[in-house]
């Protein structure tokens, strides 16, 4: 069964369509990425997926295999094993990291069946999920997000990620406002958690995080609708060439 | 006499009546005369705009009856990391259970006659500090001499108990510090049944003092609490005061803040729940008298039910206050559609060179901060209590006092709503 399935997703908010008909399958193991320039709906379908109530979805489906997503609240989605990497993460100020974090841990591991984490068992695994993502452990008594640099942020949302283990996890925009040396930590916290029946949708603006994050599939969103889907190889033509070429030929091909 | 004019049989004033023959005559009946004056406001007052005082203004008080306090009731009130526990049942010291007085505390009821009361703010036109200054029997008076620091917090408790009758009591708290003297002190005000209390707190800090203050409002749900607390600060003098409201049917909490020292700071903090027809109503003032002070009001109120809240703050720099630094917030989080705020933030200014800011903001649950929790697999609930705890922290956390601290956090969590989903460790910053 296929781990992420969308057929022909239509969204809308405040009735403005965004996403005019997505098909998008994934396979276990598998790294997608959807490129596209601003406003052509990519942050809009990380969030559709992940269960923002801001959107009206209109049409279409969403399985997670082979479950029904559209019917679930946000919290489901994560415990079925949905993960959103936010673009911009949340500040939450007066909640230390480590409590929240205790508590996403625990409903998710409610839901699959195991036990509570101890506050032993639970530092364990954070000592060693913090040092993929070389994540001083020290930022987790501080509130959520609040304080934290730029580069921290998405470093925690990649802990995070690798905390919460996920079937499919959802990066929306994780590169922007990273540095080289950030970017290859982040890459390298994402690469570790590559595994067999474990997919990824990296989204991005840029080719530069696929040189760290290598995908199967590269989409083109353009206008609420994927254009054209091929190897990495796309990613290097639009880093080539801009988006401007494709928007003329989708025109051309209207 | 005053009361009398609304209810021809007061109880009340014929007790006030009696303590003048007793105590403070002149000053009593002037203050009774005062209240005569005024009468129980109406919402025509512009001071008490949002508050509803119809059904205390129909009541027929009663004066507190002696009482003795519950030990377990007592008990749970304490508060980790104070030393002296001082416990006033209705107005009257209980000295079984209380403990031994610091040496720097006294009881007021000995020393009425010889003590001046009523010198650190004007509230000649503030009803319920007339009724305080009327109905006063006894208090604590705080005086710690130049460059001595109280060695451990004092913690006065008020209880009303024993009244099927609706009662009215009252409570002085005099502290007065010497130059670079230091004291912390806290009040907890709590009880059950139909009250009316009027505490009353005046503070005087010398050159340098430090003064940390705490009013933990606990009552049950049939108590008006119609307070102040004035404050008068000398040069490089601390004052950080925090009023905490988990209780009560309407607390109104009256602080005029007069910094007249050059570098004196002030900070005023306000934190309290909401519950079913709670009405919360704070009006601050602080004068910048003197250049280089530093002033911070932060007053935030969680609104679930019915519940409602009044903000009214007005920072007055004087002339040649150049250098005020001073800082107003309100926030209001609203739980529910019936619940309701007002901000009224005043700035009256005459001075060149200050910082004056202030900031009002009233809304519902951030759906982003929600989302971002639910994404993560905490169900919608936990999720609320969560931001509903987060925007508490934010006042609590600025407490500088660490016992203090807990002591409130604790206090917001068991009152918080959807408390339940959440557990003690949230209370780790």
């Amino acid at each position: 069964m296929s781990l992420l399935e969308i057929k022909n997703l239509h969204a809308s908010v405040d009735g403005i369509e965004i996403l005019k008909g997505i098909n998008l399958t994934i396979e276990p193991g598998q790294v997608h990425s959807i490129m596209g320039p601003n406003g052509s709906g990519k942050s809009t379908l990380a969030r559709v997926i992940s269960g923002e109530e801001t959107y009206d979805v209109t049409e279409g489906s969403v399985l997670l295999g082979g479950k029904d997503l559209l019917d679930m609240d946000p919290e489901e989605r994560a415990r079925e094993g949905i993960f959103l990497a936010f673009q911009y993460p949340v500040e939450i100020p007066g909640v230390s990291t480590k409590y929240f974090l205790r508590t996403a841990v625990n409903s998710i591991r409610a839901h699959r069946g195991l036990d509570e984490l101890d506050a032993y068992g639970f530092l364990k695994l954070v000592k060693e999920k913090a040092a993929w993502v070389e994540l001083d452990p020290a930022l987790l008594d501080r509130p959520v997000n609040e304080g934290f640099s730029g580069g921290e942020k998405k470093r925690a949302e990649i802990f995070q990620m690798a905390m919460l283990e996920p079937t499919m996890c959802i990066l929306d925009e994780t590169d922007s406002g990273l540095d080289i040396d950030a970017l290859r930590i982040v890459a390298d916290g994402v690469n570790q958690q590559r595994s067999p029946d474990r997919g990824f949708l990296v989204i991005t603006h840029y080719q530069r995080l696929l040189e760290y994050i290598v995908p199967d599939v590269v989409h083109v969103l353009l206008d609420g609708r994927i254009v054209r889907s091929g190897g990495k190889e796309i990613a290097l033509e639009l880093e080539d060439k801009g988006y401007g070429w494709l928007e003329e030929e989708v025109a051309a091909g209207a | 006499m005053c009361i009398k004019t609304l209810d021809n049989t007061c109880p009340l004033c014929d007790a006030i009546d009696s303590l003048a023959s007793q105590s403070m005559g002149e000053q009593r009946r002037a203050a009774c005369e005062r209240l005569n004056e005024l009468g129980w406001p109406t919402r025509k007052n512009d001071a008490f705009r949002y508050c509803n005082l119809k059904p205390l203004s129909e009541t027929s008080w009663h004066p507190a009856p002696s009482a003795s306090p519950d030990a377990a009731t007592l008990d749970a009130l304490n508060i980790a990391g104070t030393g002296a526990r001082l416990v006033f049942v209705n107005g009257r010291f209980d000295e079984t259970a209380s403990s031994t007085l610091p040496d720097q505390a006294r009881l007021l009821a000995p020393m009425l006659n010889e003590m001046e009361l009523d010198r650190v703010a004007d509230f000649t036109n503030d009803p319920f500090a007339q009724l305080a200054t009327a109905l006063v029997e006894d208090g604590v008076v705080i005086e710690v001499p130049d460059g001595q620091e109280l060695s451990e917090p004092i913690h006065i408790v008020h209880l009303s108990s024993g009244n099927d009758d609706p009662i009215a009591s009252t409570l002085r708290i005099v502290i007065r510090l010497g130059r670079n003297a230091k004291a912390c002190v806290l009040e907890t005000w709590a009880g059950d049944g139909p009250t009316l209390v009027t505490p009353m707190t005046e503070v005087e800090l010398g050159e340098g003092a430090h003064c940390d203050h705490a009013r933990l409002v606990e009552h049950g749900d049939d108590v008006w609490h119609m307070g102040a607390i004035a404050s008068k600060q000398a040069a490089d003098s601390t004052f950080e005061s925090v009023v905490l409201t988990v209780g009560g049917k309407t607390i109104r909490t009256l602080a005029h803040s007069s910094l007249d020292g050059e570098g004196a700071h002030a900070a005023v903090r306000g934190f309290g729940i909401g519950d079913d027809q709670r009405h919360m109503d704070s009006r601050l003032h602080v004068a910048h008298m003197a250049p280089n002070c530093t002033s911070r009001e932060i007053f935030k109120h969680l609104l679930p039910d019915h519940s409602t809240a009044a903000f009214t703050a007005r920072i007055y720099v004087n002339e040649g206050a150049h250098g005020t630094d001073a800082v107003q917030t309100s926030r209001n989080l609203l739980m529910s559609n019936t619940a309701k705020a007002w901000s009224r933030p005043e700035l009256e200014i005459y001075a060149d060179d200050v910082k004056c800011t202030h900031g009002a903001t009233t809304g519902e649950i951030d759906p982003g901060g929600l989302f971002y929790l639910r994404a993560r697999g905490v169900p919608e609930a936990t999720a609320r209590a969560l931001l509903a705890w987060a925007f508490a922290a934010e006042v609590i956390n600025e407490v500088p006092v660490a016992d203090l601290r807990t002591h409130l956090a604790r206090r917001i969590l068991a009152q918080l709503p959807g408390a339940e989903t959440l557990d003690e460790g949230v209370v780790s910053l």
